[in-house]
């Protein structure tokens, strides 16, 4: 009897650690297998003035806003995006009016994001596209002026390249907050000025 | 050989090899590239194919992955001066938005992706408008516009970028008539 019982003790232990063993090599084939799929655990926190994109694999998921979010580092990323304004200023730009003369000008101006995705691919880098497109709406809409539309109209122009800054930003994800022509004048007063 | 010590082996063995795995791992750094992204890979330096968005692992040894940002960078090219067809004085600014189009021959054909494309695209410029008769209507702008991307892109396809979104935000040309009067005088 007893040896009975011990035979059969013996043949539950041989099973047991030849069942861990082959547990443990299932594994380890397991995640061999899944290696693409498989990241570690951990977390990110995104604060107030941030939004972030979630990736998996490389794709975008889904936006996310601020707190704390877990991911698979591996196999999910959280690119953060700053959606604080951005603000834009140039000083002392020349442009050439319709009649041949060139004015002096300058602004400033502030964006910010409206639209995390958006902006993220509308450029490599996304904190350049509010003063890339100011600078291009500024200068479009003034070498369209002449000498005397230039001093009459300021109000005017300023509103006409907000209104061409705001749908392009828009598209870009972003949205303008402020602009402000800081400096708008003849090159020869400006000189006088000096 | 018993069933107990076979195991107790395959146990050992299966430790052994996480531990082996786990370091492995751990030595290989992890390259993610985004959907807005590729990578190059290049193995003992030579280039081998280019991938697209995922995580991989590289051999820090013998193997390597570098990121290419394939999305635009937005360039102003400004106040140009130059002489037009009929000889006259003459500025033009531009705006566009830069790419890459073949990530290989960008890598390896430029330094600088954006600083050595702006001179070509600053080259393609200027020979494009001084062919031409500078005409302040949309019309003439925009295919001025179109011309100037044209010979753009066919000068920077060689280098694997292209060129996008190009806009004439400044355009004037001196006059016929105050150039004669001028010549004149």
């Amino acid at each position: 009897m007893v040896t009975t019982s011990g035979s059969a003790n013996d043949l539950r232990s041989e099973l047991d650690s030849m069942t861990i063993a082959a547990i443990v090599w299932a594994v380890l084939i397991l995640t061999w297998v899944l290696r693409a799929n498989l990241g570690a655990p951990s977390s990110f926190t995104l604060l107030q003035h941030q939004r972030g994109l979630l990736y998996r694999r490389g794709k975008p998921v889904r936006e996310v806003c601020a707190g704390q979010h877990r991911v698979w580092v591996g196999v999910e990323k959280i690119l953060f995006i700053d959606i604080r304004p951005i603000t834009v200023s140039f000083e002392n730009r020349a442009v050439t009016l319709t009649d041949g003369a060139t004015a002096m000008y300058g602004f400033s101006g502030t964006a910010e994001v409206d639209d995390a995705k958006k902006a993220l691919y509308c450029a490599g880098n996304y904190n350049d596209m509010p003063a890339f497109v100011l600078l291009c709406c500024a200068r479009l809409v003034l070498n369209s002026q002449n000498s005397i539309g230039l001093l009459a109209k300021h109000a005017a122009i300023v509103e006409e390249i907000m209104n061409r800054a705001k749908p392009r930003l828009s598209a870009a994800g972003f949205r303008l907050l402020t602009f402000r022509m800081t400096q708008l004048g003849l090159a020869a007063q400006a000189r006088a000025e000096k | 050989m018993d069933y107990d010590a076979i195991g107790a082996v395959l146990f050992i063995a299966a430790l052994v090899t996480s531990i082996f795995l786990a370091l492995r791992r751990k030595a290989r750094p992890l390259v993610y590239i985004t959907d807005y992204q590729c990578g190059l890979r290049y193995v003992n330096g030579a280039f081998v194919d280019v991938v697209g968005p995922g995580n991989y692992r590289v051999d820090g040894t013998n193997k390597q992955i570098t990121i290419m940002d394939l999305r635009p960078r937005l360039i102003v090219v400004e106040r140009i001066f130059y002489q037009d067809a009929i000889q006259s004085h003459s500025v033009i600014s531009i705006g566009a938005e830069l790419s890459v189009s073949d990530a290989y021959l960008a890598a390896t054909k430029l330094k600088d992706q954006t600083v050595d494309s702006i001179a070509i695209v600053r080259d393609a410029l200027r020979s494009t408008v001084s062919r031409s008769i500078v005409s302040h209507s949309a019309e003439a702008r925009i295919s001025t516009a179109a011309e100037i991307q044209k010979a753009a892109r066919t000068d920077l396809e060689k280098f694997g970028m292209t060129l996008s979104n190009l806009e004439i935000t400044e355009a004037w040309s001196q006059p016929v008539e105050v150039r004669m009067t001028s010549g004149a005088n």
